[in-house]
C-alpha cells in the first residue's frame, strides 16, 4: 500500500537544508570577490524586482514630497518663501566655493599629468540599483544601461562626477556590478596628498564612523594641513590615478603604529547614500560576444 | 500554491524594503522582513514547505544585497525558521504586542546567528561592534513590522482568495 506523504521532512532533507547553504557560505565567504554560477543566478533572479521596486519607491517618494509641498502652501507661504530664499543664497555661495575648489584641483591634476584629468579614459554611466548598509559590507549594485553589450571588468574604479572616487568593482555579472565603497572596512586605497608628494594609504572605517576614512602616512613627512585634498596615487594599478578621494579634516595627525606612522581623518566629498548615478572609469570598452 | 504566493509576496516586499528606507533616510535600520514573513508562513505552510520557504527567502536576501556572500542569509533564515515553531508553541502569543515581542526575540536570535556565521565562515573585516550596537533598535523595528506585514498579507490574501460566489460563476 502506498504511504501518504505527511508533509514532515525526513532527516536527509533537514541535513540538506542546513548543509547546502553552509557549504555555499563556506565557499563564497572565503573571499569578498568569490562568485559562482549560483551567486550570479541569485543576482539575475532578484535584479528585475529590485529595479522595479526601486523605481517605484523613488517615484513614490517624489510624489509624497510634492504633495507635502502643495499642502504646506496654504499654511505659511511667506515664511517658507523667505526661508527657502535664504537657503538658496547659502547654497549658491556653497556651490560657487565648491566649483572654485574643483577647478583648482582640476588644474593641479592636469599639471601633475594625472591621466584622469586629461580625459583619456572612458567614463561609462551606470545607475545604482541597490545599496548594502549592514555590518558585513558597504557596497552598491550598479547597472550599465547604455550602450548595451558591455561587460564590467573587475577592479574598475567607480566615480561620481565631478566629486570623486566612489569605490571599486569587486564582482560583476554581465552589465551589473557590485562595488565596494571606499568607506567599507575592507577598502584599502593607495593615495597621496594632491600637489605634494606624500604617499600613503587610505582605509575605510565602515558605517559606524559615517562618512570618514583614515589616511595613514609615514611620520617622516611634514604635517599635512587641514583641508588638503587626497587623490589616488595609482600605485598597485588597482585604482586609476588622480581621482579625488576627499579632504583631510583633522587638525593634526594622530600617532599610529608606535609613532612610525601618522593617521589623519579624511572626509569624502561624496554622500554615498544619495548616489543615484555613477561612472565607471574604463581603460578600454570590453564588448560582450 | 500557498508557497508560491508567499514567495512572490516575500520577493516584492524584500525588493521594496531597501529603497523605501533609503527614501526615508534610515538605511541602517531597515527591518529584517524575513522574520515577519517567517511568522506568517509558519501558520500557513507545512513543515517541509515552511523550511523550503525559509531557504527561498534567504536566497532572495543574498541575491538582493550587494557584496553579500551567497549562503549567509540562507543559513541564517533557515536556522531562525527552525526556532519559529517551537517559540510559537512555547509562548502564548496573542494580540499586537505578542507578535511584536516574538518579532523582537527572533530578531535578536537572528543577529546572534549572523554573528556566529560571520565569525566562523566569512573572511575579511566585519563590524561586529555594529551588530551589537544596532541589535536592540533593529529588533524593536523588526518586531514592529510583524503586525504590519501580517495585516498586509491578510488583506491581500482575503482579496486574492476566490469566494463562494465567484467559484459558483466559474
Amino acid at each position: 500500500m502506498r504511504r501518504r506523504y505527511s508533509g514532515r521532512p525526513s532527516t536527509i532533507i533537514h541535513a540538506l537544508l542546513i548543509l547546502v547553504p553552509l557549504t555555499l557560505l563556506h565557499y563564497h565567504g572565503a573571499h569578498v570577490n568569490r562568485e559562482s554560477t549560483l551567486s550570479r543566478a541569485a543576482v539575475y533572479l532578484t535584479l528585475p524586482g529590485q529595479k522595479t521596486m526601486g523605481a517605484l519607491a523613488r517615484s513614490g517618494g517624489e510624489l509624497a514630497n510634492d504633495y507635502l509641498v502643495i499642502l504646506g502652501v496654504d499654511f505659511d507661504l511667506r515664511r517658507r518663501y523667505s526661508k527657502l530664499n535664504k537657503e538658496h543664497e547659502k547654497l549658491q555661495l556653497l556651490m560657487n566655493d565648491v566649483k572654485r575648489r574643483l577647478e583648482v584641483q582640476q588644474r593641479r591634476a592636469t599639471m601633475c599629468g594625472f591621466t584622469f584629468a586629461d580625459g583619456s579614459r572612458k567614463l561609462v554611466p551606470a545607475r545604482v540599483i541597490s545599496r548594502s548598509t549592514g555590518p558585513v559590507n558597504q557596497g552598491l549594485r550598479i547597472q550599465i544601461e547604455a550602450p548595451s553589450g558591455i561587460t564590467i571588468p573587475k577592479d574598475t574604479s567607480v566615480i561620481a562626477y565631478p566629486a570623486g572616487l566612489v569605490g571599486i568593482v569587486i564582482r560583476s555579472t554581465g552589465n551589473t556590478a557590485d562595488v565596494q565603497l571606499i568607506n567599507d572596512k575592507g577598502s584599502t586605497i593607495p593615495a597621496q596628498i594632491s600637489g605634494t608628494n606624500i604617499p600613503g594609504t587610505t582605509y575605510g572605517t565602515g558605517t559606524r564612523a559615517k562618512n570618514s576614512l583614515k589616511f595613514i602616512v609615514t611620520a617622516d613627512h611634514d604635517p599635512i594641513k587641514k583641508g588638503s585634498t587626497l587623490v589616488t596615487s595609482g600605485h598597485g594599478n588597482r585604482y586609476s590615478k588622480g581621482i579625488i578621494i576627499g579632504e583631510v579634516t583633522s587638525e593634526r595627525g594622530r600617532q599610529a603604529a608606535a609613532g612610525v606612522k601618522v593617521e589623519y581623518t579624511v572626509s569624502p566629498y561624496i554622500r554615498f547614500w544619495q548616489l543615484e548615478e555613477v561612472f565607471l572609469v574604463l581603460e578600454t570598452l570590453v564588448e560582450e560576444d | 500554491m500557498q508557497l508560491l504566493w508567499l514567495s512572490l509576496f516575500g520577493y516584492v516586499l524584500l525588493a521594496l524594503e531597501s529603497p523605501l528606507f533609503e527614501q526615508m533616510g534610515i538605511p541602517l535600520y531597515t527591518p529584517d522582513l524575513a522574520i515577519p514573513l517567517l511568522l506568517i508562513a509558519a501558520r500557513k505552510l507545512e513543515d517541509f514547505s515552511f523550511l523550503f520557504y525559509a531557504a527561498i527567502l534567504g536566497l532572495f536576501i543574498d541575491g538582493m544585497t550587494p557584496l553579500q556572500p551567497l549562503g549567509l542569509n540562507m543559513e541564517r533564515v533557515i536556522i531562525v525558521a527552525y526556532a519559529v515553531r517551537p517559540l510559537l508553541t512555547a509562548l502564548p502569543v496573542r494580540g499586537f504586542l505578542g507578535y511584536v515581542g516574538v518579532g523582537i526575540i527572533l530578531s535578536i536570535f537572528s543577529d546572534l546567528v549572523l554573528l556566529v556565521l560571520l565569525k566562523l565562515l566569512v573572511a575579511g573585516p566585519v563590524q561586529y561592534g555594529l551588530i551589537f550596537e544596532r541589535m536592540i533598535p533593529y529588533a524593536i523595528l523588526t518586531g514592529a513590522t510583524v503586525p504590519l506585514v501580517e495585516a498586509l498579507a491578510n488583506w491581500i490574501w482575503a482579496r486574492g482568495r476566490p469566494t463562494k460566489d465567484t467559484m459558483f460563476h466559474q
